[in-house]
């Protein structure tokens, strides 16, 4: 206060909970990278820088856009001191053309770090921190602009929800609840300073009339308003932050989103490297549906998205493909690799839509495919016989597109007699890393000891991933990818061991599978629809799965399922064949056609059992019918919200008046609520008795209607109703007395119950008295709610003994 | 108050025994005002309340709509000593307030009391006498005493005038200073009855005067009594501050060069409390006051030149001062 023509307050306090918010919400990206210190301190000195210098030239009035170049340059001189070598700039701190473009090539760093890691990025990728910085500093200095230089706090929740949206749409998790309070509740704040201030200009308080404000002469209080921006102020935002609070919520993402197949608003699911994008869809808060298909065929299981042929050490992936141009997806494909002529084949047709919500880069098809017509440029490849796009930006969301495709049924005997590989994908799909550990080979071959056939040691390996006393299928507790130290983890028996999902059940299979001589890959795609309709189904993001291909001579690539029974109750037939399946747990047992039904009972009664943890139970029409429910009652709930918070306040008012004097009073607030309910109108700077004549006036009969009233209109007034006014007279009386009468301990006014009885009778007289429309609308949506006395939001009415020195100020005092 | 009406009030206080009498004696009166003055409750209310208020009444209006007969009446209506007072411009001060005459006889000075010595003095066409004249009563009215060559000559209680003027732009009148006028705490206008009490009042009046049918209904000593129950009447703070909010306004007002005085205030809540023991209630609403204000306030403000050359006079500017004072927050806590 060393300049006292300046308010500092009103100048300072909006800046720095402006800068406050900003910093609050850029808690939220906390999850993008490791140490979220590194960037969170800097930003945090970027915004108070922001707001100091927004604070200063706002308090000697200078423009908004002055201020905001300002602070834009300061950012600049900063960024360049902090985060550009010493040498490029002037001095060190001065921006130069040879800073700026250092601090480009920093920026583009991290991009290039943000691309190349998945959150949260690793130290490793600390090059990412100047452009959260940097961004952070941005959006600082926005808000800094819209909610003080421009004065319209409201619009600065853009950016701010634009700060929020990324880690939302990004990361698995979502943004924690307290993150995202913490800048609601400094937005709040933004808000009311803001209102506050606006509503100062307002003029009359809330519930003036317009006759008393034309009437009004002088100079009105500005104070009194203030009670009424508070009121207005903390009414609205504070419903903002409890009704969500209250409205029940689906999963656990912040930002609720829209129904199945979302317009991009958080719950669309996007597809690039198919195996680390599966357990994110697989975890997420809600399921989405991603695939519809219509197909005759009863079991349309297994879609396939693409196929991870390589595996790096660290993950699978699809090996880089050039893929020719004739390979478009339109038309008659070859056959697929290995598949003799005569495995029995049924040729089904399908029609899929990818819905708008699915990311895609692939097309999600049956294997194998025959024939196809996809619109856009889609291009198969002859190996893997999955589709991709040929063009940079074309994605598969709402692409809809039909094709042929059969499903092989090959007997175990063409697996068990299938020969040698070509070399042509024996070499590239027996590949293996270098660095993989040893425990994956050696498990493979104590696993498959002394099994004679490829087909043997495949079966073998499935039967041992399945079996429940040696693997476990958890989503959240296993490893959560497949790189070496993952799969070792997986595979050594632990506390932590033998837990996992899909990914590493297929992973490891594949590799030992590999290990063991076997061409294997992984095929990434949907495990089982939702029937929707007659030859209809659905593929939701809960649906993801990985399982493992191999390659037998005759047969070509047929799919195995080691993940259990809780996850994937079915296995392919030709797995269960007559040939042994050896356990290692229970030793060999007689071979024959009927071992196979015990075979395969562990996997049945798993189905029954996991039903229950499986994520996609419940799923299905049942699931549908569900979320239809969940927003039936959660649209009901809205709709129900005002009329039951209008009387929760009725009962609460009647309830907390206990003696004469609080009966009147709660009979005449509410008699004032349904009058604001109704659109009355109400004044409280008139007389209670002025108030209730204008209130009589629009009392209307209750009774039945009369044979001989007109049916056109019943009138209304004091005199339609002289019931509801003799109430309404008493009730006038009972405030009147508690008012304004001795205060006398003596003195005991009428019954609770009788003030009630006559209030209610004013309010019948009073909806009886009111348009149709207007009735309907106080039911629905009273008014009255908007008002802050629910909330208790007036101060005590602790007055000072201060007499009034201008007209119409003792109201505020 | 058409669907608000002011019933009795059950309360159960000692006083409500006292407010019966109250409301009974003043029935009484204004029954019998009106058996004279048809169709005029508003004044017959106004006087009621001025007597009971220990107040002084102005009744401001054109000649012939009964001015006088109303003071009349009321005085007629209470056992009570009565004189009437006809203002002339040769009317001497000393024929209000009385003179020292020498008396042969005792070879003493001897006082003659005046006119003003009554408890009702109805004062006719005051606007006529000479502006000397009408200081002296006035001094008469704020006092309630009377000092004629050193002796002081304290008057009756109650002691109300009734003045009634001819308004100022009449001929041959001497209108009251401003500052005098604020000594009376209520004025009232007449105005024209409407038809249906014209007709009445021919029939009424034509055959015989009705005031000469008119008995005593109360008396001075009961009057008294009811003067005391009146100052019991409570008035809570936000009231006060209501009526102190409402004089501070006619002080600020632009369109006022002279604005209610502190005594205006308090004739204000005075004559408030008077109003609510008419009601029966031993406690003054703010209606009360807002109700009373114009009869109270009017006659003390002034407007500016600008204000009454464009047509706006007092009563308009006190109008929309009434409109605009808002409420005292009146809700008590706890």
């Amino acid at each position: 206060m060393t300049r006292p023509q300046v308010d500092w307050a009103s100048v300072a306090v909006p800046s720095l909970v402006a800068a406050a918010t900003t910093w609050f919400s850029l808690i939220a990206w906390a999850g993008f990278v490791q140490d979220p210190g590194e960037y969170l301190g800097p930003a945090l000195t970027a915004v108070l820088l922001v707001a100091v210098a927004g604070t200063l030239l706002r308090s000697v009035r200078t423009p908004a856009l002055v201020v905001l170049v300002v602070q834009l340059f300061l950012l600049a001189v900063w960024f360049t001191h902090r985060w550009v070598p010493e040498e490029a700039a002037f001095g060190g701190w001065i921006p130069t053309s040879g800073s700026v473009a250092d601090a480009a090539v920093l920026l583009g760093e991290g991009a290039l770090a943000a691309q190349a890691y998945q959150a949260p990025v690793p130290p490793e990728g600390a090059q990412i921190f100047p452009l959260l910085v940097l961004s952070g500093s941005l959006v600082a200095v926005l808000v800094d602009f819209l909610a003080c230089g421009l004065r319209k706090a409201p619009v600065a929740g853009l950016p701010l929800l634009a700060v929020y949206t990324a880690p939302v749409s990004i990361l698995d998790g979502g943004v924690p609840w307290w993150a995202f309070a913490l800048g609601a509740l400094g937005f709040l704040t933004l808000l009311l300073t803001e209102q506050a201030r606006t509503l100062a200009h307002w003029g009359r308080a809330v519930s003036r009339s317009a006759s008393a404000v034309d009437a009004g002469t002088g100079p009105l209080p500005g104070l009194s308003l203030r009670s009424s921006a508070r009121r207005i102020g903390l009414t609205a935002t504070s419903l903002a932050v409890v009704a969500p609070l209250v409205i029940p919520t689906l999963g656990d993402s912040l930002l609720p989103s829209g129904g199945p197949g979302g317009e991009g608003d958080g719950s669309s699911v996007a597809i690039s490297n198919p195996m680390v994008d599966l357990r994110r869809d697989l975890v997420r808060g809600r399921d989405v549906d991603l695939v519809t298909l219509a197909t005759p065929d009863p079991d349309p299981s297994y879609l396939r998205i693409s196929v991870l042929d390589t595996f790096n050490g660290l993950t699978w992936k699809p090996s880089g493909r050039d893929i020719p141009a004739e390979q478009i997806a339109s038309g008659e494909l070859p056959d697929p690799p290995g598949l003799d002529a005569e495995v029995p084949r049924t040729e089904v047709d399908y029609r899929i839509a990818i819905e708008d919500a699915f990311d895609t880069t692939w097309l999600p098809t049956p294997y194998p495919v025959t024939s196809i017509e996809a619109p856009g440029d889609w291009r198969y490849d002859t190996d893997t016989f999955d589709f991709i796009s040929a063009v940079e930006d074309q994605n598969g969301a709402g692409l809809e597109y039909s094709l042929t495709a059969f499903r092989t049924d090959p007997s175990a005997e063409v697996l068990q007699r299938g020969g040698a590989a070509p070399e042509s994908v024996f070499t590239p799909y027996t590949e293996l890393p270098e660095d993989l550990p040893d425990t994956v080979s050696d498990l493979a071959e104590e696993v498959t000891d002394g099994l004679g056939s490829k087909y043997e040691k495949a079966v073998a390996l499935q039967s041992w991933f399945r079996n429940p006393d040696n693997f476990e299928y958890d989503l959240n507790q296993g490893p959560s990818g497949s790189a070496n130290e993952d799969l070792v983890t997986f595979l050594t028996p632990g506390p932590e061991g033998r837990i996992g999902y899909c990914e590493q059940f297929a992973a490891s299979m594949a590799l030992m599978g590999r290990s063991l001589g076997i061409p294997s890959r992984v095929a990434v795609g949907f495990l089982e629809p939702d029937r929707i309709g007659d030859n209809r189904y659905v593929f939701s993001a809960w649906d993801l799965h990985a399982w493992p291909e191999m390659y037998f001579d005759g047969a070509g690539w047929v799919r195995f399922e080691p993940t259990p029974g809780t996850r994937a109750p079915e296995v392919p037939a030709y797995t269960i064949g007559n040939i042994d399946e050896p356990e290692p747990t229970e030793g060999p047992s007689a071979s024959g056609p009927t071992q196979a039904p015990e075979q395969q009972d562990p996997n049945r009664l798993d189905e029954g059992e996991g039903g229950a943890t499986d994520p996609t139970a419940g799923g299905g029409t049942g699931g549908t019918l569900g979320r239809v429910v969940l927003v039936g009652l959660l649209l009901a709930g809205l709709v129900l919200a005002p009329q039951l918070l209008r009387t929760v306040t009725r009962r609460r008012r009647w309830a907390g008046a206990t003696t004469a004097r609080e009966s009147a009073e709660a009979g005449w607030d509410e008699l004032r609520d349904t009058a604001l309910d109704l659109r009355f109108g109400w004044d409280d700077t008139v007389t209670v008795r002025n108030q209730a004549r204008t209130l009589a006036g629009v009392f209307g009969a209750t009774g039945p209607r009369r044979p001989d009233e007109p049916v056109r209109r019943r009138s209304v007034g004091a005199s339609a109703n002289p019931e509801a006014a003799h109430a309404l007279e008493r009730v006038v009386r009972d405030v009147e007395q508690a008012r304004y009468s001795r205060d006398l301990v003596g003195r005991v006014g009428r019954d609770g119950d009788e003030v009630r009885a006559d209030v209610e009778r004013c309010t019948e007289a009073m909806y009886a008295g009111a348009l149709k429309k207007r009735r309907r609308t106080a039911r629905w949506l009273p008014a009255s709610l908007v008002r802050g006395d629910l909330l208790r939001l007036r101060p005590p009415a602790r007055r000072t003994g201060h007499v009034a020195t201008e007209p119409g100020v003792d109201r505020a005092l | 108050m058409s669907s608000v009406s002011d019933g009795v009030h059950t309360g159960n206080r000692a006083e409500s025994a006292d407010l019966d009498t109250l409301a009974r004696v003043t029935g009484r009166i204004r029954e019998s005002i009106e058996k004279v003055i048809e169709g005029k409750p508003d004044v017959t209310r106004a006087s009621l309340v001025v007597l009971l208020a220990e107040g002084h009444l102005l009744i401001e209006d054109v000649p012939g709509v009964g001015k006088t007969m109303l003071s009349k009446t009321l005085a007629r209506s209470i056992d009570c000593s009565v004189r009437r007072i006809q203002f002339t411009p040769d009317l001497l001060p000393s024929d209000v307030t009385g003179v020292s005459v020498f008396n042969q006889d005792t070879r003493a000075f001897e006082f003659r009391p005046g006119g003003i010595f009554a408890n009702i003095v109805v004062g006719d066409e005051i606007n006529r006498a000479s502006p000397k004249t009408q200081s002296a009563l006035l001094e008469c009215m704020e006092e309630r005493q009377v000092t004629v060559d050193g002796s002081t000559y304290h008057l009756d209680q109650p002691f109300m005038v009734i003045a009634t003027q001819n308004p100022i732009e009449m001929e041959g009148t001497y209108a009251l200073p401003e500052a005098q006028r604020d000594r009376f705490m209520a004025r009232v206008s007449m105005g024209y009855p409407v038809e249906a009490a014209e007709i009445a009042m021919l029939s009424s009046h034509t055959r015989r005067n009705p005031l000469e049918d008119l008995e005593p209904v109360t008396d001075a000593v009961e009057i008294r009594k009811l003067i005391d129950i009146v100052n019991d009447v409570y008035v809570a703070e936000t009231v006060q501050r209501y009526a102190v909010a409402i004089t501070t306004a006619t002080r600020r007002s632009a369109e006022l060069v002279l604005g209610a005085s502190p005594r205006a205030t308090l004739h204000l809540v005075r004559a408030a409390k008077a109003s609510a023991a008419i009601d029966g209630r031993d406690y003054v609403i703010p209606d009360d006051v807002l109700n009373l204000a114009p009869q109270v306030l009017a006659h003390r403000l002034l407007p500016t030149v600008e204000a009454s050359m464009s047509g706006r006079t007092t009563d308009v500017a006190l109008g929309q001062i009434l409109s605009a004072v808002p409420m005292p927050e009146s809700r008590r806590r706890g």
